[in-house]
């Protein structure tokens, strides 16, 4: 369990401070990182081992992880859709708004149904803590610089998230509805994060009518 | 005897056999219209790869928790809800990729025969 705590911990500890470093990185040199799990970045995260390692992950928390998750790229989606002109981004922003928000709306269902009541823990707090500072960068760029930092971090996000959904949150999961809930949603983040990859190349959407 | 013979011949051998050669008949038992069924489900379109023929009708159900639409060069769908289904009658033959609109790296293709 401190494994997987820690992995998680390194996982979502970069998508809380990592991120930001990574995507600014590529604005620097134009390379993109898909996991963005170097030393480096690690050691900027604002959760450490230490500090996750007596933690014990109980479904109230994991709900609260997931509920956090949601709404952080609901908020970025958000702000790109303000901020962005480029028709590709806007509409893989309108996308990240509506899909997570079901998915926000059928976790809230079933932590009620399940009478689990979403807690916060260092992680959800430091996912917060993280979404607010990328928020903070993303309202200072404009233009092209805007796009390339909202997509190179959802990228990094997506990646984040499905490796900490699979290596941690599902493993965690106690109550068996919760664990399937979060099986049934990674095909979303995958897909997501595809769809986030073919915009970073861009590639887009060639069918699109 | 012998002619009565002969006139019953030509009434139920021959005479119904050069009427039925007359008669054109079609060289195949030509199939009734299908419904195939497509579930789109984990974000995955459930056959990939479907072949029908043409009058067929294809229905694809969304089972997923958000919207998708089915989107190919020669037909699109509209929104997909969550437990709702949208149909296609084809009329066309031809190889058809299609995508979700929405989530553009789900594909699957439409083979009309």
């Amino acid at each position: 369990m401190k494994k997987q705590l820690a992995t998680l911990t390194i996982a979502l500890g970069l998508f809380a401070a990592g991120t930001k470093l990574e995507a600014q990185d590529n604005m620097q040199d134009n390379k993109t990182s898909q996991d963005g799990m170097s030393d480096n970045k690690m050691s900027n995260g604002k959760m450490s081992n230490d500090k996750m390692s007596g933690d014990k992950m109980d479904d109230a928390q994991i709900v609260g992880i997931v509920l956090a998750a949601d709404q952080i790229d609901i908020d970025y989606g958000k702000v790109a859709l303000q901020k962005s002109k480029d028709a590709k981004v806007r509409e893989f922003a309108q996308r990240m708004v509506t899909d997570h928000s079901a998915v926000q709306k059928r976790v809230i269902e079933l932590a009620g149904k399940l009478g689990v009541k979403a807690e916060d823990s260092q992680t959800s707090t430091g996912l917060k803590s993280g979404a607010a500072d990328i928020t903070k960068k993303l309202k200072t760029l404009k233009g092209k610089e805007f796009d390339k930092f909202y997509i190179d971090n959802e990228v990094s996000y997506h990646k984040t998230v499905t490796d900490a959904v699979d290596a941690v949150l599902i493993p965690s999961a106690q109550n068996t509805e919760l664990k399937s809930a979060l099986q049934g949603a990674q095909p979303l983040f995958l897909t997501h994060l595809e769809h986030a990859r073919s915009v970073q190349s861009g590639q887009g959407d060639s069918m699109a009518h | 005897m012998k002619k009565t013979l002969i006139y019953a011949y030509v009434s139920f051998l021959v005479l119904p056999a050069l009427a039925s050669s007359l008669t054109p008949t079609p060289a195949t038992q030509k199939k009734s219209p299908a419904t195939y069924k497509v579930a789109i489900k984990d974000f995955k379109f459930q056959p990939a790869n479907l072949e029908v023929e043409v009058n067929d009708t294809v229905v694809w159900t969304n089972e997923d928790i958000v919207p998708h639409i089915v989107a190919a060069e020669k037909f699109k769908s509209e929104s997909i809800d969550k437990g709702e289904s949208w149909s296609l009658r084809v009329k066309q033959k031809g190889d058809f990729p299609y995508i979700c609109r929405f989530h553009p790296t789900m594909k699957a293709e439409l083979i009309v025969h």
